[in-house]
């Protein structure tokens, strides 16, 4: 899937919005976390968890790369 | 996407097989359905929307039952298949898309959808795709959210109108189906996803937290507001499906209530007709008994001519009997007065003597005179009957009323029309009133009324629970923030896990907020310029955009046109769905049923030119009122792909025909 904000609003406005509220926050991953929103935006009800369970996959490489303490 | 074919077999009034060719050519990209009204214009619309959607919706954007698809002469005959099948290509690729109802096995003769069973399959260049990949193949190019866009019902136009009401139920849904097509959902489900891992992170940092010294209070604290933030939403899901359900209940309500609403009316109109027929017989009645008065008296009119001409000749001889009276009595007067002067030698006038030759004189007169007495006879019984008689006659040519008897009745005649006019209604009234129950539909008045009154205090009840929420939630956050500056907390993967989540919500929140802003601008850029090519007001400067993406229509001053005829309002509203269709989706067909409804020819020929240049393919559901066909094609010959006229067959069966052009 390609991702030009030119030619996405919604990618556009994202990528707005974390220059304003989160400015240190990795675009990468930004990206990557749009990419799934995209790929599921019109999936059913019943297949609602999909994105959300990718989306914790993505986040969830990203704490363990920053290797943390877990309990 | 390009649309290739569509065909079907007992589908809605299309008994038997159905085929159409959607036009392929870029440069001849329009085509054209003629057909009357209740022929299956929008039948057509359903068929593509029930192969892709495997839906189809009647007025109200309402669902229409499966069993209802079912074409009613092929069941009564006992086939109880249908079909609908569509081809087309998108992004290179060859697409067939079919689905398929047949009775259910064990089911003899099926009376409900539930006895009946779809297939649905799709064929992706000439290979069969799993069931399970082809709804995310079909929202690659026409995803059902955007569908609006693309099969376009001319009865959705008025609904575009509601936009303008902030707050309306139906401006709610446009503007969610709106937003849909523009890929908001894309940044709310982002933010709703990325609230999800947040709140499992921080369930899982208050755990971790409990382990580690000194931060229990933080844990504590922390659990609570979860708890309370997990009992809240607990409570808004439960509100939010609660007000769901109360409005499709009343929506419902307000459907049979609209189809009732006819009847209503009647009922009321009946009652007032009834007393306007008690009224009219009222009037009716004393008319007649002020007629039967005038017409006592009538009769005397009749022999007038008559009376009158009898009473002149009576009145002429009682005036020659009173002159011969008169004469008489004058006689007789100077007979008395000879005969005293005779006695007393003197004149009875001037009291002179009279002379004996004066004497003489008299006495000759008197005697004259009483001769002439004798001739005198005066007819006393007769002069008595004359005067009688004409003082009965008199009182018969006095005046009367009889004038005012054709006045009466052309009013008894004008109330006797208005009565058989009356009656005719009342019996039609009646034929609608009869058998319908007038209790159930004030049953169901009260009803909706009540549901009414159930919404907006489970609205209240939301916005409470609502506002409860963000304050725990604030509360949480600076919990977090707190934990932030503590060393062993931010080292703890859990608490990485909250931070970046959290992180990753603010930023799909700010930006779903952002996108609203920007797509309202590019919808309001978009419309406007697609409205300047369709109105016939040169005037005009666009439209401007409201929260809800309704729009009103600028003046060359740049003042807001506070009124607008229903023919501007369709304009605007086509505008707006040219500016979505822009703003949102990539290229594709627009199937557009009954859409130019209120249109003059002038705006008409401006849709006609414009909209074949901004999409790839234009078919038009119509009826030969809205688009003639030798008078509003003429700029739009060479565009023209395909036309097919409906036909009917009988009530329940249409067939379609391809037009030689």
């Amino acid at each position: 899937m390609t991702q030009d904000p030119e030619n996405d609003m919604a990618l556009a406005a994202l990528l707005k919005a974390a220059t304003e509220v989160e400015p240190d926050f990795p675009t990468d991953l930004l990206l990557r976390s749009y990419a799934i929103q995209r790929k599921h935006q019109f999936d059913r009800e019943d297949n609602r968890e999909t994105s959300m369970q990718d989306l914790k996959i993505l986040l969830d490489a990203v704490v363990e790369a920053q290797g943390g303490t877990a309990q | 996407m390009i649309l290739h074919t569509l065909t079907s077999s007992n589908f809605m009034p299309y008994k038997g097989k159905m085929s159409i060719a959607f036009p392929t050519n870029k440069d001849q990209n329009v085509m054209l359905v003629y057909g009357d009204n209740m022929r299956g214009k929008t039948s057509l619309l359903n068929a593509l929307r029930w192969v892709f959607y495997g839906k189809a919706v009647g007025r109200h954007s309402r669902e229409i039952p499966l069993f209802e698809l079912m074409n009613k002469d092929a069941a009564l005959e006992g086939d109880w298949s249908m079909e609908v099948a569509a081809t087309f290509e998108s992004d290179g690729h060859r697409y067939e898309l079919r689905r398929t109802v047949n009775k259910r096995a064990y089911v003899a003769t099926p009376s409900r959808s539930e006895d009946l069973e779809v297939v649905r399959a799709m064929r992706k260049d000439d290979i069969a795709l799993p069931e399970h990949l082809i709804d995310s193949e079909i929202n690659r190019f026409a995803p059902e959210q955007t569908s609006r866009f693309f099969l376009f019902d001319g009865e959705l136009l008025d609904e575009y109108e509601q936009l303008l009401i902030d707050g309306s139920e139906q401006s709610k849904k446009i503007k969610e189906a709106i937003e849909q097509a523009l890929g908001v959902p894309t940044l709310i489900r982002g933010r709703d996803d990325a609230g999800t891992i947040l709140k499992q992170a921080q369930k899982q940092q208050s755990l971790d937290l409990q382990k580690l010294g000194g931060l229990e209070e933080h844990a504590n604290k922390q659990k609570f507001h979860q708890t309370q933030i997990d009992s809240i939403e607990d409570d808004l899901a439960e509100l939010n499906v609660r007000l769901r359900s109360v409005t499709e209940e009343r929506m419902a309500l307000d459907d049979d209530l609209e189809k009732t609403e006819a009847l209503y009316q009647a009922k009321q109109k009946l009652t007032d007709t009834k007393a306007a027929e008690y009224k009219n017989e009222a009037d009716q009645a004393q008319l007649n008994a002020e007629r039967l008065v005038h017409i006592k008296d009538a009769w005397r009119e009749i022999v007038r001519p008559l009376l009158t001409i009898k009473r002149e000749h009576l009145h002429k001889e009682n005036t020659q009997l009173t002159e011969q009276m008169f004469a008489r009595n004058h006689v007789v007067t100077q007979i008395a007065q000879l005969k005293e002067a005779m006695k007393s030698d003197k004149c009875q006038t001037c009291g002179q003597s009279l002379h004996e030759k004066e004497r003489a004189a008299a006495g000759a007169l008197l005697g004259t005179l009483e001769s002439d007495l004798l001739g005198m006879k005066v007819n006393q019984a007769s002069f008595n009957l004359i005067s009688s008689e004409i003082q009965a006659l008199d009182k018969l040519l006095k005046p009367t009323n009889a004038a005012l008897i054709p006045q009466l009745d052309k009013q008894i005649a004008k109330l006797r029309v208005e009565q058989t006019q009356i009656g005719n209604a009342i019996e039609k009234l009646n034929d609608i009133v009869q058998g319908q129950d007038t209790a159930e539909i004030a049953r169901q008045r009260a009803k909706r009324d009540g549901l009414i009154r159930e919404a907006t205090r489970i609205s209240e009840d939301i916005k409470t629970a609502q506002a409860n929420l963000d304050k725990h939630e604030k509360d949480l956050a600076m919990i977090s923030k707190v934990l932030q500056s503590l060393p062993t907390a931010r080292a703890q993967k859990s608490t990485q896990l909250v931070n970046i989540s959290s992180a990753l919500e603010k930023i799909y929140a700010r930006s779903i907020d952002r996108l609203r802003n920007d797509l309202k601008l590019s919808v309001e850029r978009l419309a406007s310029a697609a409205f300047k090519k369709l109105t016939t007001q040169g005037l005009y400067s666009g439209l401007r955009i409201n929260s809800n993406y309704g729009l009103t229509i600028l003046d060359e001053r740049g003042q807001e046109v506070t009124v607008r005829s229903a023919g501007a309002e369709q304009i605007v509203a086509l505008s707006l769905i040219d500016g979505l269709a822009h703003a949102g989706r990539s290229a594709g067909p627009v199937v557009m049923d009954t859409p130019f409804g209120r249109l003059d020819p002038k705006h008409r020929s401006n849709i006609l030119s414009y909209l074949p240049t901004t999409t790839p393919q234009l078919v038009l559901f119509v009826h030969e009122g809205e688009v003639n066909r030798t008078t509003d094609l003429a700029g739009l010959g060479s565009k023209i792909g395909a036309v097919y006229e409906i036909q009917e067959v009988s009530p329940r069966h249409s067939r379609i025909q391809k037009v030689t052009q």
